[in-house]
């Protein structure tokens, strides 16, 4: 097990680089000078037990939080540094608010995904924004839902649907947290395979430790808020860590199809 | 649930909204208790307008078109809009949809101030603005009250908002009925029913430009803003990453809807539900996008408060009822209809 406080070495079309950031909410340091790093085009994982801090890490990223210290860099500009909007512009994010209260369509949802980029205040959509959504709403396959209610949707076809708005936001990065939680099998996989076109770069927090092994290039693995290993899944899914940080006893085997690394969970530690 | 959502197109329903006000707003000055006729109620209409000359007869039926109704009218209608857009602000603002500046308690606080000026003299030196300002701060101060009295470590529940809002709207208004009654004024009960249910017995030409101009400021601001309304509307995480800080447009939707509530309530008292009922309305019709929802509300909530209007001063003539009181009867049942139908978003498991 590789400890991981100093920064990864960076490669050479390095896009991400999150260097040295804790985040402190209600006077409780969550996240300690935590450093990571994603090449372009990279689907970068983001893994540990409840509670260890993933999603406040990424509320960072698509600047809902602003770290107590530490950059977020996006090749090269400082997020934090930068306006909302041009943040927005860089970066979207699946969150896991499902809010229901409004009844908005899939059409408007996606059409939301224009907001950075709409020029002046009162500006509404333009042809082409209106072009942009179907076209992204057919990329998701849910062309056929754009006249319902997003609230009425299946979890499955929400997550479809937010992946449509996070394209027409034209993106560098893709920021998700947990974007496979409550999904059947099919749907975890298709959102995973559509997250990963729809990137470039993809930072993903995941709880499903066989679906990170099988999608994403690299692993990084959060501890109470510290970056405790780091690497490509078959450096990092090793018993040893799994036994420490997750608590259970696990066996890595290879894929017999794909050759994916998998985990076999025997029982708790 | 699952079927597509069905819509009426929004701009000829706009268009008919607004053909619909204009006559119904030729009907308010037309109707009333004493009883002018349709042609001599635009003959001296087209006077008015047109600065043409009128017999001496004509000077009483002139004072009652021009001077009482036509003005208490085009408030009205005013008041209306103003009402169902700061609606649609504060229930985006809280992102629910059974939230308006009535039901949080914001009303019966600018009843509060109006009256401190009306009664009590305050803020004399501000002339004819006294009364718009003392509303208007009496109004952002009662938000922020309920908003802070209501808020918890993990954001707003709307149970919570609705409580606190009720709660306090009580003290506001038995602030407004002590002050009332210890002004020693001749029609004291009178003027604290005008306040708490609301009256648009007291529109003059006085009250109507500068009500007018704040609720249109309002609109156009919120008309700038809906873009960013419906990503708030959509969470503050999801807000923010598509570029709008949840927190700086809460800041801007809070002093919107003060001054607008402020200056509504200083020319017509606590009028309810209209902000509440006429947001959902539009939704109904035109669907939750706030560019479509803001120009359908005030249009209806118009319309609604001008005939509203008439029936309270022509249904029990010559005496009048509370505007509130007829706002009260159709809105009541429809917020029941409303809570029940989405019980679970209500306080429920969320």
């Amino acid at each position: 097990m590789t400890a991981m406080t100093a920064p990864t070495p960076s490669t050479g079309a390095e896009e991400l680089r999150v260097d040295g950031v804790s985040v402190e909410l209600a006077g409780a340091r969550l996240v300690h000078e935590v450093s990571l790093a994603a090449a372009a085009g990279q689907v970068v994982g983001l893994i540990g037990p409840n509670g260890s801090g993933k999603s406040t890490l990424l509320r960072c990223v698509y600047r809902v939080l602003r770290p107590a210290g530490g950059t977020v860099r996006l090749a090269g500009d400082d997020l934090h540094a930068l306006t909302a909007r041009d943040t927005a512009r860089r970066v979207a994010a699946l969150t896991q608010e499902h809010p229901a209260e409004f009844e908005f369509t899939v059409a408007e949802v996606v059409a939301m995904g224009r907001l950075p980029h709409r020029r002046g205040l009162a500006a509404g959509p333009t042809a082409g924004d209106r072009e942009r959504c179907a076209a992204a709403l057919r990329r998701v396959r849910a062309d056929h839902l754009a006249e319902r209610a997003f609230p009425s949707l299946s979890g499955g076809e929400k997550q479809r649907v937010l992946i449509a708005r996070a394209l027409v936001q034209e993106p560098r990065l893709l920021v998700l947290d947990e974007p496979t939680n409550h999904l059947d099998i099919a749907h975890q996989l298709e959102v995973l395979a559509l997250a990963r076109e729809a990137g470039p770069t993809v930072l993903t927090a995941l709880h499903d430790l066989n679906l990170a092994a099988a999608h994403c290039d690299r692993l990084y693995v959060l501890e109470a808020g510290r970056i405790v290993a780091a690497g490509e899944p078959h450096e990092v899914l090793r018993p040893e860590l799994l036994a420490e940080v997750f608590g259970v006893r696990a066996t890595p085997v290879r894929h017999p199809a794909t050759g994916a690394l998998q985990l076999l969970f025997d029982r708790l530690v | 649930m699952s079927d597509p959502v069905r819509r009426i197109p929004t701009l000829p329903l706009a268009l008919g909204l607004a053909a619909a006000l204009l006559l119904s707003l030729v009907c308010g000055v037309a109707l009333g208790a004493s009883g002018i006729e349709l042609p001599d109620v635009l003959r001296l209409l087209g006077a008015g307008l047109t600065g043409g000359r009128l017999d001496a007869g004509d000077a009483a039926a002139y004072a009652i078109v021009w001077e009482l109704r036509l003005p208490r009218t085009l408030l009205a209608a005013v008041v209306g809009g103003g009402l169902a857009a700061t609606g649609v602000a504060v229930q985006a603002l809280v992102r629910n949809a059974l939230a308006d500046p009535f039901v949080l308690g914001i009303s019966s606080g600018a009843a509060v101030g109006a009256n401190a000026v009306l009664l009590l003299g305050a803020f004399a030196s501000l002339g004819v603005w006294a009364i718009s300002v003392s509303a208007f701060g009496s109004a952002l101060l009662a938000m922020v009250l309920v908003y802070l009295a209501a808020r918890t470590a993990y954001g707003l529940t709307p149970l919570r908002l609705v409580l606190t809002g009720t709660a306090l709207s009580y003290g506001f208004s038995a602030v407004t009925t002590l002050m009332v009654f210890s002004a020693d004024h001749a029609e004291a009960a009178r003027d604290a029913m005008m306040w708490l249910l609301g009256s648009l017995g007291g529109a003059t030409w006085g009250s109507v430009p500068i009500a007018a101009g704040t609720v249109l400021a309002g609109l156009a601001y919120l008309a700038c803003a809906a873009g960013r309304l419906d990503a708030l509307a959509m969470g503050d995480e999801t807000s923010a990453s598509l570029g709008v800080d949840p927190d700086r447009l809460r800041r801007e939707l809070f002093v919107v809807t003060a001054a607008v509530t402020g200056t509504v309530v200083a020319v017509s008292g606590a009028i309810g539900f209209v902000g509440l009922l006429m947001p959902h309305l539009a939704r109904m019709l035109v669907g939750a996008g706030h560019r479509r929802v803001l120009v359908i509300a005030p249009l209806a909530g118009a319309l609604l408060l001008v005939w509203v209007d008439i029936a309270s001063r022509t249904l029990l003539a010559p005496a009048e009822l509370p505007v509130g009181v007829f706002t009260a009867v159709l809105g009541v049942p429809a917020f029941l209809l409303m809570m029940r139908r989405r019980g679970q978003a209500f306080g429920g498991r969320r």
